[in-house]
């Protein structure tokens, strides 16, 4: 597969989002005829379709950038959002939230700072010499993430059925939200993470040759990978906190850009970004046409089913092996 | 001296027969609740985690939950009958019919298959007349519930979480109708699931029914449940989702609620 | 240009080089050998602040290394590793252009125009203009080191630092490689510090010498000064016999079988 441009790419990227965001308004459970588009009475649905078209771009987005972080960093090409026990660290905070705390505080918030203190918890144990060896992290973050993963299904199966099931619907998350705010602070969070990266891009560049290879170049390592993994962490927590665990987007979009456009990060960071977020509001929009009535496909069985088979053809189509 | 080993063992012989007839595990609170209706409560020697009802049901060996039982435990009590709410694995289940162990699903989707339930259970151990009176009685008061059944049916949504929305329609669709009202979530598949705001903006919804573990939060104002504010948190969520006796407090509550003038 | 004076470094609490003392003139070819273990690729981290000495000062051009920020010291020393992960496979372009970092400013990390001329001008250097459009992972091992010393020389660095730049290449390409890193030193007048194991290619190429063992400068000098038999019969333990090159007049070691 040739590698494309990515002025092209970015900008084909930007003419599908136009129309999939009008998409977006026109897709949804309640068919609204587009004469009736702005009618009072649709305004709360409209309201909906835009909280929700916005969540989609923001997790979409979000969870590449936080991929292409972790893939640069640990220079391993399973590296995604959750490698480093983020989903789990959230996870049982939600839990902990919703078993202890479900009267004061939203469990988002808890998962929030749970999904934090997981990625403190795997630096601080990877931390060798003062400095944080991707390797260490790398099986850092699968102890915590055993670890926390046993503490949630401990908390689990001890809750009463009513609760087990709350939480378990929490784990499966869904893009709809009916409050503004949070899909406010996603959207901030991630647009910010995204400056974060964009001024990395070319540290990042170094990094992929390797730690050494990038002091030699004059990257201040250490300092980077803190700012960078923290970029990661926040955004990914936040994501987990609001729409629960979406898998697969922060995996997937880093290598399928990584083939178009090549491993440049300042080409790779933008990419993604627009990508992921593209991909994400496309499974939304399939999963509110795949299933009628009035029910909800949960966001994370629909972004593995229509992103395989995408994946698999790319994967087919370039030869070329691009993480070795 | 042998004279009173012999008394002993005798007393000892009556008490076992008092100790019931059978051997029941019931691995479903439901069941556990209609055992009990029938006068059976003292045969069953172990129950699931979630039996909670009658203050009784406590006292009973407990076995973990319907999916994860404690099989050793199980097969140590020797059991008759095994009752469960959804299907026990294959394996499990060919195993403890291997060993003579009746297993028998019961998970009434509806006050009418409760009561062909209730019929069976008195079938099964042989307390027909038992089962005929508590059947009697269910009828007659759902009989009542629904003179009082006038006007236009409100529309009703149950809410099992808030975030994100979640709702179940599996038996307790059949209360709201019995109650008089209208389930507007009568369509979900599988009788619960994730909930389309949208949906819920376009039925909108009078009264909204929040249990589980719902806290009746992220609700859109527009609908006429949140501006009448007639979102009703106290139910007993177990009254309302467990298909057995009391599902018929549960009925009389909801008419209740549906009907009572603010 | 670069003084050692009695460095003692290593890692944690294990010290690998100690007391070491040495000077680098403007235009050295300098060689650093010694048997495994005994600090060559220590010295190089040091010297290029990967790790802090424990013990002693260093100075670059009169200025003390820890007193240099990284970004600093990337535009005077530019380093050739053993091996380069190619993870992601680059551009041979994009990669000489990473050369360039330590020189942009701007946040977004695009390269001027004058980086791109720089970055032509290193990989003509190097001989290497034909490779331009390749893509690194695809290249020879040959190609692939010529590549990487064309992104060294993009850093316009004062000294060049190599570990073993040859060692898994065969003889033609190992006298290529050293030939263009001669020419580099004799045209441009750049300062070459080269790690080598093959004792015979540091004779041949390298105007100096440092000979280490267990951490120690065994000794210091002009080839023919430092590989004499005994000197490194004691550091690596094994018997040699040391020849004259007829043609070079440079000291040939030869193995002796036992």
């Amino acid at each position: 597969m040739r590698r494309i441009s990515a002025v092209k790419f970015i900008l084909f990227l930007s003419l599908c989002f136009v129309i999939f965001i009008i998409l977006g308004f026109f897709v949804g459970k309640v068919n609204i005829s587009p004469s009736e588009m702005l009618d009072d009475r649709y305004a709360d649905i409209l309201r909906l379709r835009l909280l929700r078209i916005i969540l989609a771009i923001a997790a979409g987005a979000g969870l590449s950038l936080s991929g292409v972080i972790l893939q640069a960093i640990l220079r391993n090409p399973l590296a995604e959002p959750y490698i480093l026990g983020i989903s789990s660290g959230s996870g049982f905070g939600a839990v902990i939230g919703l078993l202890f705390f479900s009267s004061f505080v939203s469990p988002g918030v808890l998962a929030f700072i749970g999904g934090i203190l997981t990625i403190v918890l795997v630096c601080r144990l990877a931390k060798l010499d003062s400095r944080i060896s991707p390797e260490n992290m790398i099986i850092s973050g699968i102890l915590v993430n055993a670890f926390f993963s046993s503490l949630l299904m401990f908390f689990i199966s001890n809750a009463s059925s009513a609760k087990a099931h709350s939480v378990i619907w929490w784990l499966l998350g869904n893009l709809q939200v009916y409050k503004g705010m949070p899909v406010v602070i996603v959207a901030g969070t991630v647009v910010f993470g995204f400056l974060v990266t964009v001024f990395f891009s070319k540290d990042m560049n170094a990094m992929s040759l390797g730690e050494e290879e990038a002091m030699h170049l004059g990257v201040n390592i250490e300092r980077v990978k803190k700012i960078l993994l923290l970029a990661a962490a926040l955004v990914t927590s936040v994501i987990v906190s609001t729409c629960g665990i979406i898998g697969f987007v922060g995996l997937m979009i880093p290598h399928i850009v990584r083939r178009l456009l090549g491993p440049d990060h300042r080409g790779l960071v933008v990419g993604s970004f627009l990508m992921g977020g593209l991909f994400l509001l496309l499974c939304d929009i399939g999963s509110r046409l795949i299933l009628t009535g009035p029910s909800e496909l949960p966001i994370g069985v629909v972004t593995a089913f229509i992103g395989v088979p995408f994946f698999v053809y790319i994967l087919r189509k370039s030869r070329k092996v691009y993480f070795k | 001296m042998k004279k009173i080993v012999l008394l002993l063992t005798f007393l000892l012989i009556a008490l076992e027969c008092q100790a019931g007839q059978y051997r029941i595990v019931s691995l479903a609170p439901n069941v556990t609740e209609i055992l009990f209706a029938l006068g059976l409560g003292d045969s069953i020697v172990g129950v699931d985690k979630y039996s909670d009802y009658p203050e009784e049901a406590k006292k009973i060996e407990r076995l973990g939950t319907f999916d994860k039982p404690n099989i050793e435990r199980i097969i140590l009590l020797k059991p008759d009958y095994i009752f469960v709410s959804s299907d026990m694995g294959i394996d499990r289940l060919s195993y403890l019919e291997g060993l003579g162990v009746k297993v028998i699903k019961i998970s009434p989707k509806s006050i009418d298959e409760l009561r062909k339930g209730i019929a069976m259970l008195g079938i099964i151990f042989d307390r027909k007349p038992q089962a005929r009176l508590l059947i009697e009685d269910m009828e007659h008061r759902i009989n009542n519930v629904s003179h009082n059944i006038k006007g236009k049916r409100p529309k009703v949504f149950v809410q099992l979480f808030d975030d994100p929305l979640v709702t179940v329609s599996f038996f307790i669709g059949d209360l709201i109708e019995l109650a008089g009202g209208k389930n507007i979530a009568w369509d979900v598949k599988e009788g619960a699931g994730l909930f389309s705001y949208e949906v819920l903006i376009e039925r909108n919804p009078d009264i909204i029914i929040v249990c589980g573990f719902s806290r009746g939060m992220n609700l859109p104002p527009s609908i006429n449940a949140v501006r009448n504010n007639r979102i009703y948190k106290d139910i007993d969520p177990n009254i309302l989702l467990r298909p057995g006796p009391r599902a018929i407090d549960a009925i009389e509550e909801l008419n209740r609620l549906f009907y009572e003038t603010n | 240009m670069l003084h050692f004076l009695d460095v003692t470094s290593g890692y944690g609490h294990k010290e690998v080089l100690k007391d070491v003392k040495f000077s680098i003139d403007p235009k050295d070819f300098i060689g650093i050998i010694g048997p495994n273990g005994s600090g060559k690729s220590t010295l190089l981290r040091t010297a290029t602040k990967i790790i802090k000495p424990s013990k002693g000062e260093i100075y670059l051009e009169r200025k003390r290394l820890d007193k240099i920020s990284l970004k600093e010291l990337s535009r005077s020393v530019a380093v050739v590793p053993q091996d380069t992960i190619t993870t992601f496979p680059f551009k041979v372009m994009d990669m000489v252009l990473m050369g360039r970092i330590p020189y942009i400013e701007n946040r977004l990390g695009l390269e001027s125009k004058e980086d791109i001329r720089i970055a032509y001008e290193s990989l003509k250097s190097v001989d290497a203009m034909d490779l331009e459009d390749r893509y690194v992972d695809e290249l020879s091992g040959g190609e692939r080191q010529r590549v990487i010393i064309a992104k060294a020389l993009a850093q316009k660095p004062k000294i060049l630092f190599l570990d073993e730049p040859t060692t898994h290449l065969d003889i033609a390409h190992q006298v290529e490689i050293f030939s263009l890193l001669k020419k580099l030193n004799a045209e441009t007048g750049l300062t070459i510090v080269t790690i080598l194991h093959d004792l015979n290619l540091a004779s041949e190429y390298c105007d100096k010498l440092i000979l280490l063992s267990e951490g120690r400068i065994k000794k210091q000098g002009v080839p023919s000064q430092v590989l004499d038999y005994e000197t490194i019969e004691e550091a690596y333990k094994t018997c040699v016999i040391v020849k004259e090159n007829p043609l070079t007049s440079r000291p040939h070691i030869f193995l002796v079988k036992k």
